[in-house]
């Protein structure tokens, strides 16, 4: 039997889960930890610390230490969310070729898949001390909404950590397996997710063990860090008024912030009361100054409440687009760190009008869910007749595919919420006489206008027969999106039947080769857990 | 002495076959019962369906006689009506082949030979006209496949009427006549001919060149032979056939009937499997049952789909393509409105596609002075400082 590791790659935290004989087990590391913060942190002489050991040494080294790169991954330079990281982080972003993001930590230049890379690495090594075996296969988990270059991106970090990625499987999807495997469930469910970075909502049916996705709904930027934001914009603002010191202009200060509103977060949701002790935090005019600020439950609740309002929003947007009423659901599973806070499960069951479920740890569940769907993967059945114990799950396409027309209209080719896999055949013709190439971009996401909307790439059609008048030439493009919801192009001239070069540049894909000289270890040493 | 039963109604198609077949044990009955009878006989290697005044049933007969307990081992003919018909009711009916008008007759005894010769495992000779059917093995896989046939499939035991094997249909699907055929039981859907499964070495070489064993076990050679049978006929199995689900059946049925494919065929069923040609064939039938699932629980797109189906099963009607809007391109240098920047641009475009980057690289550059920060200049602009390296 193969051994296949499910692994939830989250902005804030990860977690490796294994099958076992009946049994998910999520993976403790060697000092019990279930969970990893996914930080990666780079010391001077060459050493690198991978995880919640790489966390604890943040406020020492906040400029080689990179957390939350998951905002990052398979995104380009010029975009508003990466813009916005630049602002929020104390570590160094740098532009790279073809718009991608480039991270200059510990004297080296990294792309994004190499620091998920590690984390991952990290993980397969967890599993591989407990299991006392080599790992070389897993199922990495993504938000539902990731679009095609962050997926992309993702499953190359999986395979630079040494793994063979057999499926790229929806966070959402992943949880209601952990939920609903092997129970005999025929039900409507609604998967709750809010993580640290992002907020998914997924409807889905369960029936005979097939997971079939009505709907999926989500906010990339949308999560429990924007809870934390708001605690330290709360601390820097007191502290302007009453000792006019900008912390923001102290990245080591704001660090130790951002660290203590966790911590505060965190607390809050088993007391009433909590201080926020900062001593030392920073120089102003004569001397030191301590953070001493108090944070009681109420107030916390006034901070997080239209955070976790917002949350609501898309809920709604998704039992519209499923054509459903929140009665219609049978069962709410929460997942995600944010779910922990108490006035988050509060204003879930109002909204639902019942109780969620509380049954697998939220933080848990997802990779408890990959595993399960590595299981499947490696175990099936090979006659026709139909496997009862074999789950399936049926899952849709998240963001909608479009070109760009006129006028910067977006003309979509494949709806959002289409079940994969799923192609469409587009025709393309010249605009001028004699025209040897045609150019398309291509768009993810739901606004009708292209600016709007995530620029995928540009496709290239070129070798076409410049003997041609306009609008002669005709070309078939096939997009195509699979089961990881990755898209493929390809194009045919209808008119030859030949196949066309077609070429899309993924926009704020890092060449990887070439650009970085990296090894098999990628070259770091990983400290040895008693160094550290 | 091989044995061959043909049934014929035209005297003119008698005549022919009768002449061509001259030496042969092959006698010619004009009523299905007396083929029945015919095929139960002793050493019957072949049935011939001639289709002549009879399209509409020939396919039904073919099937039926595949059916039958003696049909399993049986090669089975049709002589089409005329040429250019949709055939795809007989591959599916478990036809061996199908010889198309204008009949002649040293084609049509090389064909009848060659199955023969396949049959009695003497397989060496090439077939001379069906180029679209594999070659037989060189090593069959019986000496003796008449009297000892490799097991079936378990699922090829189905009953015999399906809507999956009528012919193209003169009359819209939702006809009455159509109504009253039973649903298939089968739970993995159109079931290959039996010849097709025997040669199921042939079309893993043809189709997939090499299958290493433990892929080969992974995949279970019953759903190895369907999905390359599949594959095979892509462009004339239609969405029913391919979630083998009557027409005119509830949305539930529809879904429950893909929720059972999705057992058996979901790519998710092969992850493991190494073989790169193997996966792609399997992840474009799932692809298409994936579609098939979509149309028809779309009770609009269903209407559309059943409309170009009724006129038979083509490449361009067993899928719903929904009409292609012609899209033409954003023309280059549309997005500049200032006079002067659409000016050096256009000087600029022609020098780009001649290939002489520094001259496009310097009218962009002008164009682009004329409208500032227009992306599609820079584009070119980036472009053209690429080539020139």
């Amino acid at each position: 039997m193969e051994r296949v590791i499910g692994i939830d790659l989250g902005t804030s935290n990860s977690c490796v889960a294994v099958v076992e004989g009946d049994k998910t087990v999520v993976i403790p590391d060697e000092r019990g930890r279930k969970t990893q913060s996914s930080v990666v942190s780079f010391f001077q002489d060459n050493k690198t610390l991978v995880g919640s050991d790489a966390r604890e040494q943040m406020v020492y080294n906040p400029e080689h230490t990179v957390f939350s790169s998951k905002r990052l991954i398979g995104r380009s330079f010029s975009s508003d969310e990466v813009q916005t990281m630049i602002r929020l982080v104390p570590y160094r972003i740098e532009e790279g070729p073809n718009n991608s993001v480039l991270i200059h930590a510990g004297e080296k230049i990294w792309a994004l898949p190499q620091l998920s890379a590690m984390i991952l690495e990290r993980m397969k090594r967890i599993a591989q001390n407990y299991l006392g075996e080599e790992i070389n296969k897993a199922v990495i988990t993504v938000p539902a909404n990731f679009n095609e270059g962050q997926r992309i991106a993702t499953k190359q970090a999986g395979e630079l950590s040494g793994m063979n990625v057999l499926k790229i499987i929806n966070e959402p999807t992943a949880a209601a397996l952990s939920y609903g495997f092997g129970q005999g469930y025929d039900q409507r469910i609604a998967v709750y997710d809010f993580g640290g970075g992002t907020f998914d909502i997924t409807i889905l049916e369960i029936h005979n063990d097939i997971f079939e996705v009505i709907t999926t709904a989500g906010d990339t930027f949308l999560g429990g860090d924007d809870i934390d934001n708001r605690i330290v914009r709360m601390i820097v603002n007191s502290y302007q008024r009453n000792f006019n010191v900008n912390i923001d202009e102290d990245p080591v200060a704001l660090l130790r912030v951002r660290a203590e509103a966790e911590k505060a977060k965190i607390a809050l949701s088993s007391k009433d009361t909590i201080q926020i002790k900062i001593p030392s935090l920073m120089y102003a005019g004569s001397g030191k100054i301590d953070l001493n600020v108090t944070l009681n439950r109420s107030n916390f609740q006034a901070i997080a409440r239209d955070v976790i309002q917002q949350s609501f929003v898309i809920c709604d947007e998704a039992f519209r687009l499923a054509h459903l009423d929140v009665s219609d659901i049978d069962n709410v599973v929460l997942v995600g760190g944010t779910t922990h806070i108490p006035l988050v499960r509060k204003m879930v069951e109002d909204y639902f009008g019942k109780q969620p479920y509380w049954g697998v740890p939220p933080d848990e569940s997802v990779a408890m869910g990959a595993a399960i769907q590595g299981s499947i993967l490696a175990n099936v059945s090979s006659g026709l007749d139909e496997p009862s114990s074999d789950a399936v799950l049926l899952d849709v396409t998240s963001l909608s595919l479009g070109v760009g027309t006129v006028a910067g209209r977006i003309e979509k080719i494949i709806d959002r919420n289409t079940p994969i896999p799923v192609e469409r055949t587009r025709l393309f013709t010249t605009s001028r006489d004699g025209q040897t190439s045609v150019r398309i971009r291509v768009y993810q996401g739901e606004s009708e206008y292209e600016e709007e909307n995530d620029l995928m790439g540009v496709l290239e059609l070129s070798g076409l027969d410049p003997e041609s008048l306009r609008g002669e030439v005709e070309i078939a493009v096939t997009f195509e999106i699979d089961t990881n919801g990755i898209v493929q192009v390809s194009a045919v001239d209808n008119k030859t039947g030949r196949k066309t070069t077609a070429r899309i540049d993924l926009l704020g894909a890092a060449p990887l080769e070439g650009l970085f000289d990296y090894d098999d270890d990628m070259g770091i040493d990983l400290i040895d857990e008693d160094e550290a | 002495m091989p044995r061959v039963v043909i049934l014929c109604t035209d005297p003119e198609r008698k005549a022919f076959v009768e002449s061509a077949l001259k030496g042969l044990d092959a006698p010619v009955v004009s009523e299905y019962g007396m083929l029945e009878k015919e095929i139960t006989r002793k050493n019957t290697h072949m049935a011939i369906v001639d289709a002549f005044g009879q399209s509409e049933v020939a396919p039904f007969i073919a099937r039926t006689i595949r059916m039958s307990p003696h049909g399993k081992t049986l090669r089975i003919l049709v002589l089409a009506e005329k040429a250019g018909e949709d055939y795809s009711s007989y591959t599916l009916a478990g036809v061996d082949e199908v010889i198309v008008p204008p009949l002649k007759k040293k084609a049509f005894q090389e064909a009848v030979l060659r199955h023969l010769k396949e049959l009695s495992g003497r397989a060496d000779a090439s077939p001379p006209k069906a180029a679209s059917e594999p070659k037989p093995p060189a090593t069959p896989v019986s000496q003796k496949p008449v009297e000892t046939p490799p097991p079936l499939p378990k699922t090829a035991s189905v009953p015999p009427t399906t809507t999956e094997t009528s012919a193209p249909a003169p009359n819209p699907p939702e006809s009455p006549a159509k109504s009253d055929v039973h649903p298939q039981k089968a739970s993995a859907g159109v079931d290959p001919p039996k010849s097709f499964v025997n040669d199921l070495a042939v079309h893993v070489r043809n189709i997939l060149g090499k299958l290493n064993d433990s892929d080969r076990e992974r995949i279970g050679d019953e759903r190895l032979a369907r999905l390359l049978y599949f594959w095979k006929h892509l462009d004339s199995i239609d969405y029913y056939q391919f979630l083998a689900v009557p027409r005119d059946e509830p949305v539930k049925t529809i879904r429950l009937a893909y929720f059972k494919m999705s057992k058996i065929y979901h790519t998710d069923r092969f992850a493991l499997v190494h073989n790169k040609r193997f996966y792609e064939i399997a992840n474009g039938i799932w692809k298409r049952m994936t579609e098939a699932y979509q149309v028809l629980t779309n009770p609009e797109k269903k209407a559309k789909y059943d409309k170009n189906l009724s006129s038979g099963r083509r490449p361009d009607t067993v899928r719903l393509i929904e009409k292609q809007k012609e899209e033409y391109t954003k023309a280059p240098g549309s997005t500049l409105k200032d006079p002067n920047a659409r000016k050096f641009f256009k000087l600029g475009l022609s020098a780009f596609e001649e290939g002489k980057w520094s001259a496009a690289l310097m009218n962009f550059q002008i164009a682009e002075s004329s409208q500032k920060g227009n992306e599609e200049l820079a584009e070119y602009i980036r472009k053209c400082k690429e080539q020139k390296g």
